[in-house]
């Protein structure tokens, strides 16, 4: 008996000591800063009408692309002073059946000011209706982007929890995370999508990579390990052309041909002469920019190896980050800036 | 997408358009123009448009009835408020009703589907307004009569656009549009054809189509990227003989023109719509345009010779060149427009460069002038030339030359010329008597030369007969002060010209020997009506006017003691009341205006005179008359050391001491201790002064 007893004891202390260990595993495991759910390589597309031509639909197939963040429409304030939708995609085109669309609103920071409350509803419904009147296969979750601030930070959330009660049962909400955002309380969603990119200042003339610079990311990648919100993280593969008067920032030029040599002369690689004075336009609206005869174009792209530098880093502090990589964007201007290597190592390392 | 369907780009663009009344510097007087004319402007369009129904309606509708007629319920139809759908119903019009109920189908279709509106369309809706919208097109389609054929013709574009359908909309426009009469309803269906074309890949096509539809807004959209030497260059390779040529080269030398009236400043240039083109730029372009028209077989050769001609001019300031430019110009191969254009610019650079007026110089001039006036009415291009022209050239050449130049500037206001440098009726009322003497006596002359004779035809339009001409010399002269003089030509105006003056009845009600510092003649509702009761102006006021003065100046001289200031206060009452302060300034001025300056370089200052005098007549031992003199010094706008503040927040006013020296706070200083000393006694107007109660707190 005293055998069965000391026996008895031994199984309860193997036991006891296994659900301490199992305890210590779950300890470390902490659902907070584990991957976003259903991870899956994906891409942003953020033009005003969904059509894709073939490198787009090659990069998507070469790359098993899941998921595509699409941009739905901008909500913003208006000239008349309210606020309503803009730039609301034309779906002139649809995404390969397999690939999986998650709903993408834009909110620019001052509509924050405003009561959204009222318009929480508005949103969540017009992106529904936008899913099924587009019949676009639609995974049951909204993102949303807005580049909030420590002092839009209250109304910013209130909003999210507005919009949190107004989706239906079982959708998910997430939203976009920029870097300098991770010094504050994360947001009321699911998961966020941490945008590595912008880093820099895109108005020195001295910072050489304003898009990603390894220097401008290790200042917060000390925060992602304790960030308390599930992540997942999207890279750039875009590049910016910045119109300089000396060393004065005047635009970035979207959509120049470089290559015009009525206009541009290259001295490298990456900066360009401006020797024909004209007026472009640099926005989707009708906004100029003057290039005058000596101004500078400056070409800015993050070389590929510093990416996978920094996706690893990331990787170190935060392993779960790299569970679903979104590339920003699907763009085929922006595609061939990288080889499908530099592509995979990304999605795939 | 609604009101202005030719304009299908507009909605593309964000930027605000060109604002004709805005903007800063000079007018936008642009002198290019080789464009040919559209047939219809868009605003024309909706005008034509609106005007059927403002017809249709017997005037009781407006452009606001058009507009609105998307906002009529078509369940309420009976009881609509709207003129239209009143005008329709009461004429029982069913072809018409049926028409417009088809339309008002479709608008509220098209209000459904703006892409930004917050209730997008479910599938359901979208379906449903697809089905609605082909319906409507399956009954425009149907309809066999002749009244509406048109109308519904674009109805059927409508719905296809509406529906993305833009291969169908370009079937129907080849198959049937096209086909129709002329009319802006066929205008419309072809700009809607070119946005179709838009949409289909064939922007070049479509860009031919807004040229010549003249719908700059669309067209503007178009080229956007090419609004500059290089975009130019471009299309020039590609096409040398390029419809958009044209448009672009106008474009970018009246870019020019405006970067250059806007003192370089890029916002000013951009609130009007146009592009700021700098120097570097136009000495590109100026080279690449005599390249291209020193090419053998050049089409265009007069336009591209002209905007280099008119640039060396505008921008460079090569007089020469320019003229040499545009001379040879004038004799290349273009288009009738692009030659006028050149002769427009060369009459410009001319003109510009003559300092003086000789007889060849006047004879050319003169029938240069003739040729503008001939085209003038019917182009309004011509009208911006010619204003250029004025502006730039002919007025500075006839600075100097006073009666010549007003006589210009009265060419000018018979053909409604815009006046940027000077005005007619200003500069005829601002000129000095003799000045204006002079004018008379070249307008009834008979000589001179070729422009002399030109110019005085203007002047017949609105002549000067000897009542204005009087009228006008003897105001002038009690302005300057010479009274004596002004009676001369006073006594020869009639009753029934000072009867028919727009300031008769005003003047009829005003009395010059009020003390206007102790009564004000209120301007009120009576001054403005006109009941055609008999003639209001019984006597020539300033006659009387000019007489007192001559009397009183003449007493004053052999007076003294208190007769003396009686005399003075009674001389500064009459010449403060005809003063720019003065309730009767009309005995001295044509116009009164808040901006002019109350005194200007060579009028007699009557409020200063009449300071001097009230400084005289407070002299007296008449203590009544001491005390009106004191109060009435101390009303004298000179030094004014009193100011008015408000509180915007509570609107709360008070008057604040600002100066503690000069002429007002001395009277003020003197008038306060009168009014302390005289306690009680002193007059109502004294005690109940709130700025003098005011004045004595500090």
């Amino acid at each position: 008996m005293k055998f069965v007893v000391q026996n008895m004891m031994k199984a309860l202390r193997w036991i006891l000591a296994m659900m301490a260990v199992a305890a210590l595993c779950c300890a470390c495991g902490d659902s907070d800063t584990d991957g976003v759910p259903e991870p899956a390589p994906a891409v942003y597309y953020w033009r005003t009408t969904l059509a894709l031509d073939s490198t787009e639909r090659a990069f998507l197939a070469e790359h098993n692309i899941k998921k595509v963040y699409l941009r739905y429409f901008d909500v913003a304030v208006g000239a008349d002073g309210k606020i309503a939708p803009n730039a609301t995609l034309r779906f002139a085109d649809s995404l390969p059946p397999a690939i999986e669309v998650i709903p993408t609103v834009f909110i620019t920071e001052n509509c924050l000011r405003y009561d959204l409350d009222e318009f929480a509803p508005r949103i969540v419904r017009r992106v529904t209706t936008m899913t099924d009147a587009n019949r676009v296969n639609a995974a049951r979750e909204l993102h949303l982007d807005c580049d909030w601030t420590e002092r839009s930070l209250d109304d910013y959330y209130a909003f999210l929890k507005a919009v949190r009660a107004q989706l239906p049962e079982g959708y998910r909400l997430s939203a976009t995370i920029r870097l300098h955002q991770l010094a504050m309380a994360p947001p009321p969603v699911d998961y966020g999508v941490l945008m590595v990119y912008n880093t820099g200042d895109l108005t020195d003339h001295s910072c050489p990579n304003p898009i990603l610079d390894e220097r401008d990311v290790v200042p917060y990648v000390k925060r992602l390990a304790d960030y308390r919100l599930p992540l997942c993280a999207a890279y750039p593969n875009f590049g910016w052309n910045l119109l300089f008067d000396g060393t004065t920032f005047k635009a970035i030029l979207y959509g120049e041909d470089l290559a015009d040599s009525t206009v541009y002369y290259r001295l490298d690689p990456t900066r360009h002469l401006v020797i024909q004075s004209r007026d472009i336009y640099i926005a989707r609206g009708a906004e100029t920019v003057h290039l005058n005869a000596g101004d500078s174009v400056l070409s800015r792209l993050p070389a590929p190896d510093a990416i996978v530098k920094i996706h690893d880093m990331l990787a170190k502090r935060r392993p779960a980050i790299n569970s679903q990589v979104i590339i920003y964007s699907l763009d085929s201007k922006n595609i061939n800036n990288y080889n499908s290597k530099h592509y995979e190592k990304i999605y795939r390392p | 997408m609604r009101k202005f369907i030719a304009l299908s780009l507009l909605a593309l663009l964000t930027a605000a358009t060109a604002l004709a009344c805005g903007g800063w510097g000079r007018p936008h007087y642009y002198m290019f123009h080789v464009c040919p004319e559209p047939q219809e402007q868009p605003s024309s369009i909706s005008a034509s448009v609106n005007k059927y129904w403002i017809d249709y309606t017997g005037g009781k509708a407006d452009s606001y009835d058009v507009n609105a007629l998307g906002n009529v319920d078509l369940k309420k139809w009976s009881t609509s408020d709207n003129e239209i759908v009143k005008a329709i119903i009461a004429k029982n019009d069913y072809e018409a009703e049926l028409y417009v109920k088809r339309l008002i189908g479709y608008l509220n279709i098209s209000d459904a589907l703006a892409p930004d509106a917050w209730n997008y369309p479910t599938a359901e809706e979208k379906a449903d307004y697809f089905n609605r919208l082909a319906g409507i097109r399956a009954q425009a389609m149907g309809y066999k009569g002749e009244r509406f054929k048109a109308q519904y013709a674009l109805l059927v574009m409508r719905t296809y656009m509406a529906q993305g359908l833009y291969t169908d909309n370009i079937d129907y426009w080849n198959k049937t549009a096209s086909r129709l009469p002329a009319s802006v309803y066929r205008d419309m269906m072809r700009g809607i054809y070119a946005n179709a074309l838009t949409n289909s890949g064939r922007a070049d096509e479509a860009r031919v189509i807004y040229a010549e539809l003249g719908d700059y807004q669309s067209l503007r959209w178009m080229l956007r990227k090419k609004r500059n030497l290089a975009g130019i260059k471009e299309e020039y390779n590609r096409d040398p003989n390029s419809l958009m040529l044209p448009y672009l080269v106008e474009d970018f030398v009246n870019n020019a023109q405006e970067t250059l009236d806007c003192d370089g400043n890029k916002e000013s240039v951009e609130y009007t719509g146009h592009r700021a083109v700098y120097n570097a730029e136009v000495k590109q372009f100026i080279t690449f345009a005599k390249q291209v028209a020193a090419k053998k077989g050049s089409r265009d050769a007069a336009m591209w010779l002209s905007a280099a001609g008119l640039l060396e001019h505008i921008s460079n300031r090569n007089n020469k060149e320019a003229i040499a430019l545009l001379e040879k110009a004038t004799t290349l191969s273009g288009t009738q427009e692009m030659k006028d254009n050149a002769r427009r610019c060369l009459i410009l650079a001319k003109a510009c460069d003559m300092h003086s007026l000789n007889e060849s110089g006047a004879a050319w001039l003169a029938g240069e002038l003739k040729w503008l006036e001939s085209s003038m009415y019917t182009e309004g291009y011509t009208m911006s030339a010619t204003s250029r022209i004025a502006d730039d050239a002919i007025v500075p050449l006839l600075a100097n030359d006073r009666p010549r130049l007003m006589a210009f500037y009265s060419w000018m206001a018979s053909h409604d010329i815009a006046d940027w440098s000077g005005d007619y009726y200003a500069t005829l009322d601002s000129v000095s008597s003799a000045d204006f003497d002079r004018f008379f006596s070249y307008i009834n002359d008979n000589g001179g030369n070729e422009l002399d004779r030109m110019l005085r035809t203007g002047i017949a339009k609105d002549p000067i007969n000897a009542d204005r001409f009087n009228d006008m010399m003897g105001t002038k002269l009690v302005r300057e002060g010479k009274f004596a003089a002004a009676i001369t030509y006073l006594e020869k105006v009639s009753l029934n010209y000072l009867n028919e003056q727009g300031i008769a009845r005003y003047a009829s009600r005003r009395d010059y020997h009020v003390e206007r510092w102790l009564k004000r003649q209120i301007v009120d509702y009576d001054d403005g009506r006109n009941d055609g009761a008999s003639p209001a102006i019984k006597v020539n006021q300033k006659i009387q006017f000019c007489k007192e003065v001559l009397q009183l100046e003449g007493e004053l001289k052999a007076a003294t003691g208190n007769k003396a200031c009686d005399i003075a206060y009674r001389l500064a009452t009459i010449l403060f009341q005809a003063s720019y302060y003065g309730d009767c300034w009309y005995l001295a001025e044509s116009s009164w205006s808040f901006y002019h300056d109350p005194v200007s370089p060579g009028k007699y200052d009557f409020a200063a005179r009449a300071v001097d005098l009230l400084d005289r007549a407070v002299k007296t031992t008449d203590a009544k008359l001491r005390v009106k003199a004191l109060y009435a010094r101390a009303y004298m706008p000179v030094d004014p050391c009193m100011d008015y503040e408000v509180d915007y927040g509570s609107w709360d006013g008070h008057w604040k001491l600002t100066r503690t020296d000069g002429y007002n706070y001395l009277a003020l200083s003197e008038l306060a201790k009168y009014r302390r000393t005289a306690g009680s006694k002193a007059p109502r107007y004294v005690t109940r002064c709130d700025i003098l109660t005011a004045f004595m707190k500090y």
